[in-house]
């Protein structure tokens, strides 16, 4: 189905499939092999995004157009690499460039890493190299711009136990900065060069394995493990990685794994940081140590008695501290899921599932924290401050899917899904008689019902139907802020009716209906601030006709009405405003969306597709004021954006990616809207 | 099968029982609810139209929120929570006030909801205790009192509307402090 049906039929969905695989957790999967380094192959990628160019007319000289430049995004990378049986030559030429005018920001990046290996040297299972890394970062805001480049060189070694490689990297590093550069690089010299700070120091590393292959042969067990330690006067760093996952199927048929993955990272990052209308400054993190460790098993079930089960258990751990700041804090997490799926015999396909998660939040957990604030000069205040973030949660989510359909298509499906996030703040702290604590516990409760259906299926011509209703609650336990306490209702509606008079012909229409509903747990609390209210109703009707087997045309027509407002119920009114006795919707504004899109899409030849339309859009736009509804331009007019996209592959080296829109607006300003991409194999 | 939509119904059932998914007694409010950082005068302070509507910090920020440094050093939605949460714990009385920085820029009445809006850019003010000084602008004639606390800074925020709770919240912050400081009073990293 093409993008606009696509589009048409989001709402429709199938349910009751696969709702259980979104609980499985991702580790426990292999991830794919690197992909193969050509012996001669190198590549050149380009792309330009998010181009946004800005016409505007001057009204006092309408002959007169100035042009901006309001965002514009670049990312381009020459890899030039050489792999023949005796050596290995990479060197990397990477530019990105990112412009926002919106908050006057210019970024430059410059990478050109690169590597020299001799292979079988010294000996047949060893390599022998060199490797650099020089990087350029420039910063460039409304006044003032900052510089900062870092610099690795040194050898590398490989050594191959078996099919087991070990890596060991070592070298010098420099860090140079100035933090005074000029707005634009022509005003760029050398005495820039001469005012800049630097630091040198050196770096050591060591990498095991790769995670791709098996760490023993014939073994399912995968692992990979690294240290790398900097020695830089301003900026120490030692980091250690370890991760390993193993899995097997066991003798009953059913599939084991298991994963286990820790890291230490020990001292300070640096970085130029400033503040506004003052000097910039070389300055560097705190010097922390931070830990994590993940370890988890999973059971996958092969069918028994019609279903297909699966379990998990999963803990992690999150720790930093700060030897010479109060900040140190420590996460933990359990959590266990519980899937159940139908196989594929059963008429009646079910899937679902149930999950745990057990969080608990420690601030300042190295050392043991009172109560009591102390007075005098050993005030700990910040301490016991910090120590009110602890907190304890509780999630629990479960899914459920249920669906059938007979051959002739009609048929349907329920699925429920129901979340509870409970957190708890438990700390306090007592000062001058007054208990001080936050306040911020709470439970979040949300589920969603959706009923699809096929009611009718036969050709040409078949008609689906899906309702959802979702609750979601918030409601905080504490009475400095129960006020907050609300239940957002949300109700939809659809029916959809695809017809296909000819094999190369569709139409589908769908029209709906979305209602949001929310009311406060204590209205009292919200006498001035109603709780709002949304309605949309709408109506899209496209199709897609093939012309030829290579030649679409698509269209699409499409109308929405969107109201929201505030729900005036007696309940949130004043009541000084007796005389008004009834409740009531007070829509606030309102528009009509109406919009027609046509675009054909072919290909010429076989490598190359070009896709061209157009977009009219119009929006009706009223606002609630001084007792009536005024149109509001919303700052927009009727508009007609072109576009135009060509997507080709040249060679089986190189594709390039060109999309143009123009928007055109009868009020608002115009503008141009450009992406690039293009990549190139030599 | 049935014995598998027996029990599967089974488990719902007893699931649902234990009250994993009901939630706790709640006590009467005693406070309204509460912007103890001023965050609402973002939009009422301007020519803007739109108002927050959902002040609680944990709706009006948006869950994929990006805070950036001076450095270009980014923080997510949980370590700016956490930041807020220990100046409004440790400083009850504190005040705050946002304006835009610029007083002729032209603000937009009415904000597009389809996606993020970039506002004009807000400074703001933080203080707190006694007046320490106060200076008088010989050229302006306009005073300026400085307080026990007293961080000042300027925000470039873009704006998101949330169609899942009908109400803007703010998805990216780039902060930049100005007076005497590495980084702004609402770095998660804050540190006297």
């Amino acid at each position: 189905m093409n993008r606009i049906l696509s589009t048409i039929a989001a709402g429709i969905t199938c349910c009751g499939c696969a709702l259980g695989d979104v609980l499985w957790p991702a580790e426990f999967s292999v991830p794919a092999g690197p992909e193969p380094i050509d012996s001669t192959i190198s590549t050149l990628t380009t792309s330009f995004g998010d181009i946004m160019i800005k016409g505007k007319q001057n009204p006092l000289h309408p002959d007169s157009v100035r042009v901006d430049l309001t965002t514009f995004g670049t990312k381009n990378l020459l890899t030039l690499r050489k792999n023949t049986p005796r050596r290995f030559v990479s060197q990397s030429a990477g530019y990105d460039f990112l412009l926002d005018n919106n908050v006057g920001l210019q970024n430059h990046y410059i990478d050109f890493s690169g590597m020299a290996v001799q292979k079988s040297f010294p000996f047949r299972f060893t390599r022998v190299g060199l490797e650099w890394i020089p990087l350029l970062n420039i910063n460039a805001e409304r006044t003032r711009s900052n510089g900062r480049g870092m610099l690795h060189v040194g050898p590398v070694a490989d050594i191959f136990l078996g099919d087991f490689p070990l890596r060991l990297r070592g070298g010098g590093v420099a860090d140079i900065w100035h933090d005074s550069l000029p707005r634009h690089l022509e005003h760029y010299s050398m005495s820039h060069l001469q005012e800049r700070k630097q630091d040198l120091g050196a770096y050591g590393g060591i990498g095991l394995s790769d995670f791709y292959r098996p760490i023993v042969p014939n073994v399912p067990l995968y692992g990979q493990g690294s240290a790398y330690i900097r020695e830089l006067d301003s900026a120490n760093v030692a980091a250690t990685s370890l991760c390993g996952l193993y899995l097997n199927e066991v003798p009953t048929g059913d599939s084991l794994f298991l994963y286990v993955a820790d890291s230490l990272l020990m001292g300070k990052s640096a970085m130029l940081s400033g503040r506004a209308g003052g000097p910039m400054q070389y300055s560097t993190t705190p010097h922390r140590v931070q830990h994590r460790m993940n370890a988890g098993v999973g059971l996958k079930g092969v069918p028994r008695f019609y279903c297909v089960p699966a379990l998990s258990y999963s803990y992690n751990v999150y720790s930093v501290a700060y030897p010479s700041l109060i900040g140190d804090e420590r996460r933990s997490n359990h959590q266990i899921k519980f899937l159940l799926a139908t196989d594929s015999s059963c008429m009646v396909r079910y899937s679902g599932g149930i999950g745990f998660s057990f969080e608990k939040d420690d601030w300042v957990y190295q050392s043991s924290v009172p109560i009591q604030r102390s007075s005098g000069q050993n005030d700990n205040i910040d301490t016991l401050i910090e120590n009110l973030k602890d907190n304890k949660g509780v999630q629990v989510e479960m899914v459920h899917g249920i669906s059938t359909y007979t051959s002739s298509g009609l048929g349907g499906g329920y699925s429920f899904r129901i979340s509870s996030d409970r957190k708890t703040y438990p700390n306090f702290y007592v000062s001058n008689g007054d208990t001080n604590r936050l306040y911020d516990d709470r439970d979040r409760i949300n589920q969603g019902h959706m009923l699809t259906a096929t009611i009718f299926s036969t050709p040409p011509c078949s008609i689906k139907c899906s309702g959802e209703y979702i609750k979601n609650l918030t409601s905080y336990v504490r009475s400095q802020k129960s006020a907050n306490n609300l239940t957002e209702r949300i109700y939809r509606f659809t029916v959809a009716m695809i017809v296909i008079p000819l094999e190369k012909l569709t139409f589908l229409e769908t029209i709906g209906a979305d209602a949001k509903v929310t009311a406060y747990q204590f209205p009292s609390f919200h006498t001035s601030s109603p709780p709002p209210y949304a309605r949309k109703f709408f109506s899209r009707f496209g199709g897609v006709w093939f012309l030829r087997d290579a030649w679409q045309v698509n269209w699409l027509w499409e109308e929405v009405y969107l109201d929201n407002g505030y729900w005036e119920g007696a309940q949130y009114r004043d009541s000084s405003l007796g005389y008004i006795t009834t409740d009531y919707y007070a829509i606030a504004n309102k528009s009509l969306d109406s919009k027609i899109e046509i675009s054909t899409d072919f290909m010429i030849k076989t490598n190359v597709r070009v896709k061209a339309g157009s977009l009219f859009r119009d929006i009706y736009y009223r606002v609630y004021k001084n007792r009536a509804y005024t149109v509001e331009s919303f700052n927009e007019g009727y508009s007609m954006t072109p576009f135009v996209e060509v997507r080709g592959r040249m060679s089986q080296y190189s594709s390039v990616m060109a999309r143009v829109k123009r928007y055109m607006d009868t009020i608002a300003d115009d503008y141009w809207d450009i992406a690039l991409m293009l990549s190139v194999g030599f | 099968m049935p014995l598998m939509r027996s029990a599967g119904a089974a488990c719902l059932v007893c699931v649902c029982a234990c009250g994993l998914f009901t939630p706790r007694d709640v006590e009467e409010p005693t406070w309204p609810v509460e912007d103890p950082l001023g965050f609402a005068q973002i939009l009422s302070n301007s020519e803007s139209t739109e108002r927050f509507t959902l002040l609680d910090y944990e709706d009006l920020f948006h869950e994929g929120l990006e805070y950036v440094d001076p450095a270009g050093h980014s923080f997510d939605k949980r370590q700016v929570r956490g930041r807020l949460n220990t100046i409004t714990s440790k400083y009850p009385d504190i005040q705050v006030k946002w304006e835009v920085a610029e007083l002729d820029a032209q603000e937009q009445q009415t904000l597009d909801r389809s996606g993020p809006v970039t506002l004009n850019t807000r400074k703001y003010r933080i203080w707190r205790g006694s007046p320490t000084v106060t200076v008088v602008d010989t050229a302006t004639g306009l005073a300026d009192t400085a307080y026990e606390l007293d961080y000042r800074g300027e925000a470039s925020l873009k704006l998101l509307y949330s169609t899942g709770k009908e109400a803007w919240t703010i998805y990216y912050w780039r902060d930049a402090p100005t007076g005497g400081l590495q980084t702004s009073f609402f770095h998660p990293d804050f540190s006297q």
